[in-house]
């Protein structure tokens, strides 16, 4: 690993480095988006619904792309990529809802098209754009794209999710077990479920930057499902799922540093084979 | 019989999953405070009439009633068991956590101190104290039954909605919950599916045989000639060693 690339010495004092900021900024982004990730990653696995998370992952592109166009064709400074992404998820989280209740049977088809139809969308609209950030950045994250403003709204959203998942928690985990047994006790399940996939959609916005679109998902599942065997209980599952993103993502972003690797992929590897690892302990 | 307003109604009710009606024209009238026993063949209709009761199928045809009012908006005050659970058997629950889920009332907020009271009082007396950390995941089937019941209980409902609570457990869980039942329908309405006429024998005030409609009898007019015609075959009796007399008939 040397040569090109840094050691661990060296990673130190680049952290301490003030121009080498935004490699501070990454790394408090990471820890902080952890818990958020750990808990709804959590539910979307026991409830067996990531895929909705990659639909609305793929979404956001969209409005990344409009935010971009926006500022560059009308002048629309205000429009951070951040609020567009937010904006495009939010949205797709309103169509699968409808989808849900109005044409429960053709979910699937529906989040193909979110899936492709949101991805083009966001496509064309960099495209349009001369001399935006290069769309790779957005699909598989780009550390410079992180700024501080970012550690603002993340622990913003930090706040809003740690408390609607502790305050709903006994609700959430009947849920998860139990659907018919929640609506029995008045439980509106079906505007819990909305506000998960909202919830979703602003833990996917939190960590863009880093890991991109793409690659988001896995880091909000991977985590999780290696946590699902160890843990005792749904809470415990989200603890252990949100230390293992956190490990996941310093380990990956050390590696991205230390090799030049891109962050995105490295920080997707490290969790991935942290997953392979919780499995293959688990046939021994 | 009390001639107050009945604890569970049923007008003409009617319901079909496709072509074919699974329950057609049912009449029902349990007054509050009865125990009785569905019983019939399986695909009869039995565990479709309790999904009626709880509001969880809408009729295609007529009325049901659940403590005077619609059965959405007074499911709250039943106790509900299913025959059978699709649950995640990777999702980390325990036996106190499926029971406490009883006392869920709104979408918000945790169990108070008296949430957390009623639920042990429930364990203690269907003896789930020694299991109450185990995953739920890893019981038997009896077992979970038990755990079901229990937070059916933990309700502290009106009507208690148990779908075939002797499937699979053991004798001495049985008489547990013969005893506990017993002691329970002082105060609370119980209806129960059931294949098992030994045991409802001893609970039961009332016999009513769902066979896509229903037919009322006392339980002392339950002798095995009517139980063969009910489930048009011949049933085998098994005798029930922990409770006197009676036999077990199956289908």
């Amino acid at each position: 690993m040397r040569g090109e690339g840094t050691t661990m010495g060296e990673l130190f004092s680049l952290l301490g480095d003030p121009s080498f900021g935004f490699l501070r900024l990454a790394f408090i982004l990471a820890l902080l988006a952890s818990p958020a990730f750990g808990m709804i990653g959590s539910v979307l696995v026991v409830r067996r619904i990531s895929y909705l998370a990659g639909a609305i992952a793929h979404a956001v592109l969209s409005g990344v792309g409009f935010a971009l166009f926006a500022q560059y064709k009308w002048g629309w400074t205000w429009l951070d990529p951040r609020l567009g992404a937010l904006g495009a998820g939010l949205l797709a989280v309103a169509l699968l809802a409808a989808g849900r209740r109005w044409a429960a049977d053709r979910e699937d088809s529906l989040i193909s098209v979110l899936w492709s139809v949101g991805m083009a969308v966001g496509l064309l609209f960099l495209a349009a754009t001369p001399a935006s950030v290069d769309p790779m950045s957005y699909l598989f994250g780009n550390l410079l794209l992180v700024t501080s403003g970012d550690l603002w709204w993340v622990g913003l959203l930090d706040v809003v999710v740690l408390t609607l998942v502790v305050g709903g928690y006994q609700s959430l985990r009947a849920l998860c077990f139990d659907a018919t047994w929640a609506d029995l006790r008045g439980i509106p399940a079906g505007r819990l479920y909305t506000l998960l996939l909202m919830l979703t959609a602003v833990t996917i916005v939190m960590m863009m930057s880093l890991v991109g679109i793409v690659l988001v998902v896995a880091l909000l599942t991977l985590p999780a499902a290696a946590a699902e065997r160890p843990a005792k209980s749904l809470g415990q599952m989200m603890g252990l799922a949100a230390l293992l993103c956190w490990v996941g993502s310093w380990a990956g972003l050390s590696l991205s540093v230390m090799t030049d690797w891109p962050s995105g992929p490295t920080i997707i590897i490290v969790v991935g084979l942290l997953y392979l690892a919780a499995h293959v302990t688990r046939w021994r | 019989m009390p001639h107050s307003e009945p604890a569970l109604e049923c007008r003409k009710v009617s319901y079909s999953y496709g072509r074919e009606y699974a329950v057609e024209g049912v009449d029902l009238r349990i007054e509050p405070r009865e125990t009785v026993c569905l019983v019939g063949p399986n695909g009869g209709g039995k565990s479709t009439l309790l999904k009626l009761f709880l509001g969880l199928l809408e009729p295609d045809a007529g009325e049901v009633c659940l403590l005077g009012g619609r059965p959405k908006q007074m499911r709250r005050r039943v106790g509900y068991m299913p025959q059978r659970l699709d649950f995640d058997r990777k999702l980390p629950i325990n036996v106190q956590e499926v029971v406490q889920m009883g006392r869920l009332r709104r979408a918000w907020g945790w169990p108070t101190r008296e949430d957390r009271q009623k639920v042990e009082r429930v364990m203690d007396e269907l003896d789930l104290r020694e299991i109450a950390r185990q995953p739920f995941a890893s019981l038997s089937g009896g077992q979970q039954q038990r755990v079901l019941i229990a937070r059916a209980l933990a309700v502290e409902p009106e009507v208690l909605l148990l779908d075939e609570p002797t499937a699979m457990t053991d004798a001495f869980v049985e008489a547990k919950l013969v005893e506990r039942l017993r002691d329970l329908h002082q105060r609370l309405t119980v209806v129960l599916v059931s294949h098992d006429i030994a045991f409802v024998r001893h609970l039961v005030d009332r016999v009513i045989c769902v066979q896509r409609t229903a037919e009322s009898h006392p339980v002392e007019e339950v002798t095995p000639e009517v139980i063969e015609r009910w489930y048009g075959g011949p049933v085998h009796a098994v005798r029930h060693d922990h409770h006197e007399g009676g036999g077990h008939h199956h289908g």
